[in-house]
């Protein structure tokens, strides 16, 4: 799994959307950190290092979430159009093992991406005078990983079973769902019938993505943690990679 | 070496592999012909069980090592054509101070001796070569070769011919599919000849030494 792992990884370093992707989002956080830049919440300027350092960890995390989805999307049909997998399954090895090591790689490529990002994030928060939070990083960057990984383990489960179009999709729609966990939680209670029932049921399927980033943030600032929303986000990943044994390809 | 009796397959509804059965024997070359959709390649990937068979037998003896070139072999473009054998020599759980020798020994054979060129820098015929490599990995008893001579030039045929005869000096037995019939005849020792998943006609070597071309035998098996 492990070689199977390290080949697909060396491949997703020389594709070129890791590179165009993560020069966005970096893009986007140096000018979120311009002091020049002016964002508003509720008609209220967010100014200040603690609201734009905020501003800045939500973008990473929802660029992080996008960066999965992007990576992990056509891994495993590719190898099945160029018919890799043939030589691969004559050595013995499982569909299992093969798609696992191939999913590693998705959510190692996604995860060294993300710790990318969040050491930009670390350059602002010295820059500004607060180098007490980067050894605070570490950590949260572990949580922050546990969020980027499901999206990442989910789109490669999807993809073996799903084509890449109906996958892209869901990927979006769970992205989008667990990013906005919270304000959607809200938005239920507005919407009545049939539209809160599927809304309440999705909230409670598709893991709180965003309660996740919080709590790496609240780690930086040095706020309470909620545990109990981690070990439900490691619980997910578990539920999600046992996709990985139970979908199966046909036939090669 | 390897029996194979009444296998089957069907896709939906329809056989592509109807009762076949046939022997190959240790150390010979034995030829799959047939037009495209003649079922070679369903009957190779059963023997690789990369395909479910519908029903019959597929008897290989315990312990025996196939390896496989595939008809299109694709291999990352970034990877040299020593990388590409140490990834499949790591997934054949061949030690890693082996896998280097094992890999150069490998490329020399098949005239690939420039290790450092990336495959994307590779012909078509340099790829069916190194697929070939590949699959020698591990020193298999069998080896099934996929349309080895698709898409290549003359000389890319001729090279490729020139190794199998050599594998076959090797002493192994190969199984090998192509709609090429002039290159089956220089080197295979048997075979079949299949339309619709059928054998159409058994030959060995002699039949088209003595009198007739293969080309000719291949007419009168599917009635063209």
């Amino acid at each position: 799994m492990i070689t199977i792992m390290k080949n697909a990884l060396k491949e997703r370093i020389r594709r070129k959307e890791l590179y165009i992707v993560v020069a966005v989002g970096i893009l986007l956080i140096l000018l979120c950190s311009s002091d020049s830049t002016s964002i508003s919440m509720n008609g209220e300027p967010l100014v200040g290092f603690r609201n734009m350092f905020m501003v800045m960890h939500v973008l990473i995390h929802v660029i992080s979430c996008l960066l999965a989805v992007v990576l992990s999307l056509r891994t495993i049909p590719k190898e099945y159009e160029r018919r890799n997998s043939h030589l691969v399954w004559v050595r013995g090895i499982g569909q299992a093992e093969y798609h696992a090591g191939l999913a590693a790689a998705n959510v190692l490529a996604t995860a060294f991406s993300a710790a990318f990002l969040y050491m930009v994030l670390a350059g602002y928060a010295v820059a500004k005078g607060h180098a007490s939070y980067v050894v605070r990083m570490l950590p949260a960057y572990l949580i922050l990983t546990v969020s980027v990984s499901i999206v990442s383990l989910l789109v490669s489960v999807l993809s073996i079973c799903l084509p890449s179009m109906a996958v892209g999709i869901l990927a979006v729609l769970f992205a989008g769902f667990g990013v906005l966990h919270g304000f959607l939680e809200i938005f239920k209670n507005a919407v009545g019938g049939a539209g809160s029932a599927s809304m309440s049921f999705l909230l409670k399927v598709i893991p709180d993505l965003n309660g996740l980033q919080k709590q790496a943030y609240n780690l930086i600032i040095g706020e309470r943690v909620d545990l109990h929303l981690v070990w439900f986000g490691l619980f997910a990943l578990w539920v999600i990679s046992s996709g990985l044994f139970i979908f199966k390809k046909k036939e090669a | 070496m390897i029996t194979i009796s009444n296998l089957s397959k069907s896709y939906k509804g329809k056989k592509v592999v109807d009762n076949l059965s046939f022997t190959m024997k240790e150390g010979e070359v034995f030829a799959l012909l047939g037009s495209n959709g003649a079922g070679k390649s369903t009957t190779i990937k059963m023997i690789l069980d990369l395909v479910k068979k519908d029903s019959g037998e597929i008897m290989i003896p315990p312990n025996t090592v196939i390896g496989y070139s595939p008809e299109t072999p694709y291999f990352p473009p970034f990877l040299t054509g020593m990388e590409v054998l140490s990834y499949y020599g790591a997934l054949q759980k061949i030690p890693q101070k082996e896998q280097r020798e094992t890999g150069k020994k490998l490329l020399t054979l098949v005239g690939l001796e420039d290790d450092s060129t990336k495959i994307r820098f590779y012909s078509k015929g340099m790829l069916q070569r190194l697929a070939l490599a590949q699959a020698l990995l591990g020193d298999p008893d069998a080896l099934i070769l996929d349309e080895p001579c698709a898409g290549l030039d003359a000389m890319g045929r001729i090279e490729m011919l020139n190794l199998i005869k050599g594998m076959k000096k090797m002493g192994k037995t190969i199984l090998m599919n192509s709609h090429i019939l002039n290159d089956m005849e220089k080197v295979c020792d048997e075979g079949i000849i299949m339309q619709k998943g059928k054998v159409m006609q058994r030959f060995k070597k002699e039949d088209f030494e003595k009198e007739n071309s293969l080309e000719e035998i291949f007419i009168k098996a599917v009635g063209a």
